[in-house]
């Protein structure tokens, strides 16, 4: 159900509900994803990994009887590349070479030891199986207790502690905002550890030709041009021999953005061999070497005027970022967007912070849709839940008070992020309508005491930096500075187009959202451009699809380049009708001026095939654009979401009862693919907030590696949401696009947790740990009961 | 012997096969048949990506192996045919039921299941008859929308009065009584 | 994710899969829906040398029934309880069951024989076939024995099974007309194992009386368990009468708990099983008062 959308339907262009150019394939079964390449000669690849989280390998052991070329190790593989080490320009930083197998040390369950080649992926299993790992244990560092002791055991023996690295801030005077608070809060909030899990895994293929010289990788990654270039540093070649090709991809979300050892290790090995070699992550590896996302505690006083005034916070951000930094983001990637994050959409001047990102023996964390906002979200969205009820005030008002208002804009957070447009406020006001607050009330009023559930409503509200350029990224201490991205367009000689770029469509339909732009420049209908993503021989250089960048940042390119090319085919028909450029319009496959029209097929034909027909005009129909934006500092999406839960108070049990989502995404280009990330967003979301939870023993052994104990969201936990939409134009971007990937995906936790804590209001119990499990709620239930009956006694 | 050897039908042509044993039925399609529109989303029998008819009921390709299917008949994605499967089809791109591609071919399949059925099914019937495929991108939500439409369009243009099967939400439509 | 190499029978009959089992040995499992063998093979956490795929077998699907109950073929599917495409001869209870296991696609492979053979404690099973007495018909080139399910299971993944012995079909006793049933399933997801499991019988006397109850209880210890000190505390009570916390010490001591654990999961445990317990206990009585 959606509401509140007056864009006016168009066939095609920018806001045409465009049905999506992928899905004949997949409908049809004809995708082709890693794990569906055929290539003459392949052979499958199974890792040895770690089964202990932290320990010192002693020793090797290849199967006597195995063949030349089919077992590799550290040994054999240190001489062929380098380890990846991920640097960060924030100080006191503490890298770590992440190594391509293990050498020396393991320091999670689940890190590649050594590599098994045959001819079918049963045989390489059956031999990876026959090499042996000896290993010593050593005591393993998992949860923030552990890695912060005063002796904690060290994941890395040359760091002092198990710290990546801290940073703080400490802006206004949050002390005076303490004097003078009517009321403050101090909560403590946890989001636990979870698996990012696109539905398909990673995959690799690598393929030395050496007639051509050239190496080719096919990965399933959201940054093929990254990909590529690193690998030609880490294997010492230019970057000229190597080809990375991302095929179609089940999904990532964060999780394919990161270079990862299997990536090197498969493109060395290659180099070595005449044959292909593939490797296709299964669901237990996914579960225990992909990266990792969450994992976040926080410690959070809030200071309120009695008028619900918020007057300043103070954050103690905890991150456990695992064993490793992954490249090119570190390990400090959520605690600097959480510290970012933690002011919300509000107008606090007064704000004290601190990030510690910690080392543990856990899978590497890495981005994952939100990256360090959904933490951050929970945290402050409860708190604000917690100050209202203090003051009595309806959680929507106090919102509502201290949201950035439209008339504030552009404006800059107590964190110095630049919120660049938006009515904040009456998403919140329309959230509260679309839900149905009132009626809500009434029922929850209505529910008798003796009943053994009860109802809850709860928001929560927050903004999402999008498709932020280079002075971002370098705020952060990334080692690259991200902010570019290219796009090429060519016509060819039957008038058709074909847009190349280097971003990585994987699911979100990029595919047609980006032939839409080249349709509204063009007036032509998306199916006249080919869109060219994923292949680095084929697409000029990018950085990749993260951090809801895509459309955006190639959407601004394509925009660009076809622009340019719109001038050039402008000019070629100036001399081909004889007409001045200012006269001539691009309408429905032709050039059009005040005396003829000149169509695109003949335009290219007698362009390109007869170029002397056409005098003074330089040769090529096309046109390469990079984009860079003028203002970097991103274009802020926002949105409130309001959540009603029965929680049953037998069981701990949460069921949504109703859902509604008020965003704003800026202009949008293709409704259906806005309204699919928001929706796919929240069940992501819901996942975080009430199931998904990547559990370790004290021993570092991960104990929820399959899907028979993780559990994911499926059809009978997301509700049919209710959606309304707001349009502000981003005056930061092209058409003012603000990026949607992630937004869906934040706020559900808060909302929930809001909507949870509201149930259990007269128990006092408040949900403040995700996911939000029956026995956590029922603990959290039984806890406030256990804690309220002395005084109940008392006063009785 | 590791080795078997097994006769069953794929899209209606029959074949005799020599495999390793320990071959699934999702292996034996992707790897020796190529057809790899059957994806494998965890080999766990939880996430449904490889979900293929046999004799005409949905099952798991990962759990299933390819020696056991001795006489079968399977049908997979690539095969799915007929106006129940073009309106699924239509029906899934019209509602955004789609965005990666890797859960579609389960979804695709467990949902023909239900609009062949010829059953009237309420939003939480088909959501409780879909709880077995994982989809990680869509949310779901238009993934049901489709089905329930591809549903209401199967019953609609079914001139002859619906067979009735008792209980029949999802209940088996052929060819399966002993 | 690959199973390790095995050698696979595909036996015409149950004789020559009998002799088959006794000829292999321990190296041989029987594979009948595979519905759970197949995830920990894929996973290598079991690695048979052979494999004896019983599916084939036209007997092991065959049902007969009397005046005294049904005997099931051991390689008879969830999916044909779940929609009675079987007999039923308690009353809906083998259905309802059916319909809670796993999802769709598992039901429609997965076999009632298969499944008591696994024995695992949280699938539905064990518990129901536990509760109603059933036994089972098992077959071995020593000939046949019937073995009571209370007896077969004897703990997780293990049974009184010899390793040459095979399931032939489960015999389920009619339930008389005055025994009603209730059960409750309490599970994090549809097509989740359970957390807890209960299923209660009870005698019919139109009132809200709880009369000559049998409680039991899965996914609770390593085998269904009977709540015999549960069933004497509820006996002769109003339903309505019985809370949830009521049942948490009694069933704390059929299973052997501490009621007063401080450890929070383990008070939640016992917890959820006592609300599942009672709502199997409310289940009986609401189906009788529809009446």
């Amino acid at each position: 159900m959606t509401t509140g959308d007056s864009t006016p339907a168009r066939r095609y262009g920018i806001g045409a509900r465009t049905p999506r150019r992928e899905d004949a394939r997949h409908l049809a079964g004809r995708g082709s994803f890693v794990s569906d390449v055929k290539l003459s000669g392949l052979r499958e690849v199974a890792f040895v990994r770690s089964v202990v989280a932290h320990g010192r390998i002693t020793a090797v052991s290849v199967p006597d009887d195995a063949e030349p070329g089919s077992v590799w190790t550290a040994a054999d593989l240190a001489q062929l590349a380098e380890p990846l080490t991920a640097t960060s320009t924030l100080a006191g930083f503490r890298a770590a070479p992440l190594p391509n197998l293990a050498a020396d040390k393991v320091r999670y369950v689940g890190e590649p030891i050594a590599v098994a080649i045959a001819g079918t992926r049963a045989e390489a299993e059956d031999l990876a199986a026959r090499i042996t790992v000896d290993i010593t244990p050593l005591p393993a560092v998992v949860g923030f207790s552990d890695a912060l002791a005063h002796n904690a055991p060290k994941v890395h023996n040359d760091w002092p502690d198990n710290i990546f690295a801290t940073t703080s801030g400490d802006v206004g005077d949050v002390d005076a905002a303490a004097r003078e608070a009517a009321v403050s809060v101090t909560r403590e909030y946890t989001m636990n550890r979870q698996a990012v899990v696109p539905l398909e895994g990673r995959g690799v293929i690598a393929h030395y030709d050496r007639s051509a010289d050239r190496l080719s990788v096919w990965s399933s990654t959201q940054t093929p041009h990254m990909i590529r270039e690193m690998i030609a540093i880490l294997l010492g070649i230019e970057a000229r021999r190597v080809r990375v090709i991302a095929p179609d991809m089940g999904g990532a979300f964060g999780s394919k953005c990161s270079l990862y050892p299997e990536e090197v290790a498969l493109a060395a090995i290659a180099m070595k061999l005449d044959h292909p070699i593939r490797w296709v992550e299964d669901r237990w590896e996914g579960m225990v070497a992909s990266t990792q996302a969450r994992d976040h505690h926080y410690l959070v006083t809030a200071h309120a005027a009695a008028d619900g005034t918020l007057l300043g916070v103070e954050a103690d951000i905890l991150v456990n970022g695992g064993a490793y930094s992954v490249y090119p983001w570190t390990a400090t990637m959520d605690a600097t967007m959480a510290a970012a994050m933690i002011p919300g959409p509000y107008r606090v001047r007064n704000y004290r912070f601190r990030t510690r990102s910690v080392a543990a023996n856990k899978a590497p964390s890495g981005p994952y849709r939100g990256v360090g906002r959904p933490g951050a979200c929970f945290a402050i969205e409860r708190t604000i839940d917690e100050l209202a009820h203090e003051l009595g005030l309806e959680p929507y008002e106090m919102r509502l008070k201290n949201m950035v208002r439209p008339d504030e804009m552009p404006y800059t957070s107590v964190a110095g992020k630049v919120y660049d447009s938006g009515d904040y406020p009456e998403a919140v006001r329309q959230a509260a309508v679309l839900i149905g607050h009132d009626t809500w009330r009434k029922r929850q009023r209505g529910v008798p005491t003796d009943s053994r559930h009860r109802i809850g409503i709860g928001y929560g509200s927050c903004t999402e930096q999008t498709a932020h350029g280079c002075v971002e990224w370098a705020t952060r201490g990334l080692a690259i500075t991200i902010g570019t991205e290219g796009a090429r367009l060519e016509m060819d000689a039957t008038g058709g187009f074909t847009l190349s770029v280097g971003i990585k469509s994987h699911g979100q339909g990029s595919e047609t959202t980006l032939a839409q732009v080249v349709s509204e420049v063009f007036d032509v209908e998306p199916e006249h451009v080919t869109v060219i993503h994923g292949d680095t021989a084929l697409t000029p250089r990018s950085e990749g699809t993260f951090a809801s960048r895509s459309m955006v940042m190639a959407g601004g390119a394509s925009y660009g380049a076809a622009r340019q090319l719109a001038q050039k085919v402008k000019r070629i028909a100036s001399v081909l009708l004889d007409e001045p450029v200012e006269d001539l319009r691009l309408r429905d496959h032709a050039v059009v001026g005040r005396a003829g029209s000149l169509g695109y097929r003949e335009l290219a034909k007698e362009f390109l095939f007869t170029p002397d027909h056409v005098p003074g005009i330089e040769g090529g129909l096309e046109a390469t654009y990079y984009y860079r934006p003028a203002v970097e500092t991103g274009a802020f999406s926002y949105a409130t979401h309001a959540a009603v839960v029965d929680v049953d108070l037998d069981t701990g049990g949460v069921t949504l009862l109703d859902y509604a989502v008020v965003e704003d995404c800026g202009t949008v280009v293709n409704p259906l693919i806005v309204e699919g990330q928001i929706v796919g967003g929240v069940a992501q979301g819901i996942g975080s907030a009430l199931l998904e939870e990547l559990v370790y023993g004290d021993d570092g052994q991960p104990k929820s590696s399959s899907f028979l104990d993780y559990l994911l969201p499926g059809t009978t936990e997301i509700p049919e949401l209710k959606i309304g939409h707001l349009r502000t134009a981003s005056p930061n971007t092209v058409f003012g696009m603000k990026g949607t990937g992630e937004s869906g995906a934040i706020m559900p936790p808060a909302a929930i947790g809001n909507a949870v804590t509201d149930a259990l209001r007269e128990f006092g119990a408040q949900a403040n740990e995700t996911p939000m499990t029956p026995q956590r709620v029922w603990t959290a239930l039984r806890d406030a009961q256990d804690a309220m009956a002395p005084i109940a006694e008392t006063v009785s | 012997m590791n080795e078997v050897t097994v006769h069953l039908t794929v899209q209606h042509q029959p074949r005799t096969m020599i495999i390793p044993a320990r071959t699934t039925l999702a292996d034996l399609l992707r790897d020796h048949l190529g057809l790899t529109g059957t994806h494998l989303g965890c080999e766990q029998g939880v996430c449904g990506a490889c979900t293929v008819l046999l004799d005409d009921l949905p099952v798991r390709a990962c759990l299933t192996l390819a020696a056991a299917c001795e006489g079968a008949e399977v049908i997979t994605v690539e095969g799915l045919e007929g106006p129940d499967a073009e309106r699924l089809r239509a029906c899934f791109a019209e509602q955004g039921a789609l965005q990666c591609g890797f859960c579609t071919p389960g979804m695709l399949l467990a949902g023909y299941y239900l609009v062949r059925g010829r059953q009237p099914l309420s939003r939480e019937e088909v959501c409780q008859a879909m709880s077995g495929n994982i989809c990680r991108c869509t949310g779901y939500n238009a993934i049901v929308r489709a089905i329930e439409a591809a549903i209401s369009q199967g019953i609609e243009a079914e001139t002859a009065p619906a067979q009735t099967v008792p209980r029949s939400s999802g209940a088996p439509a052929a060819g399966t009584e002993e | 994710m690959k199973p390790a190499a095995f050698d696979y029978h595909r036996p015409a009959g149950t004789a020559e899969a009998v002799r088959l089992l006794s000829d292999l040995g321990d190296d041989a499992k029987v594979i009948a829906g595979g519905q759970s063998l197949l995830p920990i093979m894929n996973m290598r956490l079991a690695e048979p040398a052979h494999l004896v795929d019983v599916t084939g077998i036209a007997e092991l699907r065959q049902t007969t029934v009397d005046a005294s109950g049904a005997r099931y073929g051991a390689t008879t599917t969830h999916m044909r309880f779940e929609y009675q495409l079987v007999p039923d001869v308690t009353g809906g209870l083998l259905s309802r069951m059916a319909a809670g296991i796993g999802y769709q696609a598992i039901r429609n492979r997965g076999t009632v024989g298969g499944s008591l053979a696994h024995s695992d404690p949280s699938a539905e099973w064990p518990t129901v076939m536990a509760a109603l007495d059933a036994a089972v018909h098992v077959l071995s080139v020593r000939g046949m024995r019937r073995v009571p399910v209370r007896d077969l299971l004897l703990g997780f993944f293990s049974t009184a099974l010899e390793p040459d012995e095979l399931i032939v079909d489960v015999e389920v006793g009619r339930l008389p007309a005055s025994t009603r049933w209730g059960v409750c399933k309490t599970a994090r997801k549809p097509g989740e194992f359970a957390e807890s499991l209960a299923v209660a019988l009870m005698e019919h006397d139109a009132t809200p009386r709880i009369r000559q109850p049998r409680l039991w209880l899965g996914a609770a210890a390593d085998t269904p368990v009977r709540l015999a000190g549960t069933e004497r505390l509820v006996e002769g009570h109003d339903v309505d009468a019985v809370t949830a916390d009521d049942l948490v010490v009694p069933i704390a001591a059929d299973l052997g708990a501490d009621p007063g654990a401080g450890d929070p999961a383990a008070r939640y445990v016992l917890h959820l099983h006592a609300v599942t317990v009672h709502r199997a206990l409310r289940a009986v009585h609401e189906e009788v008062s529809d009446e």
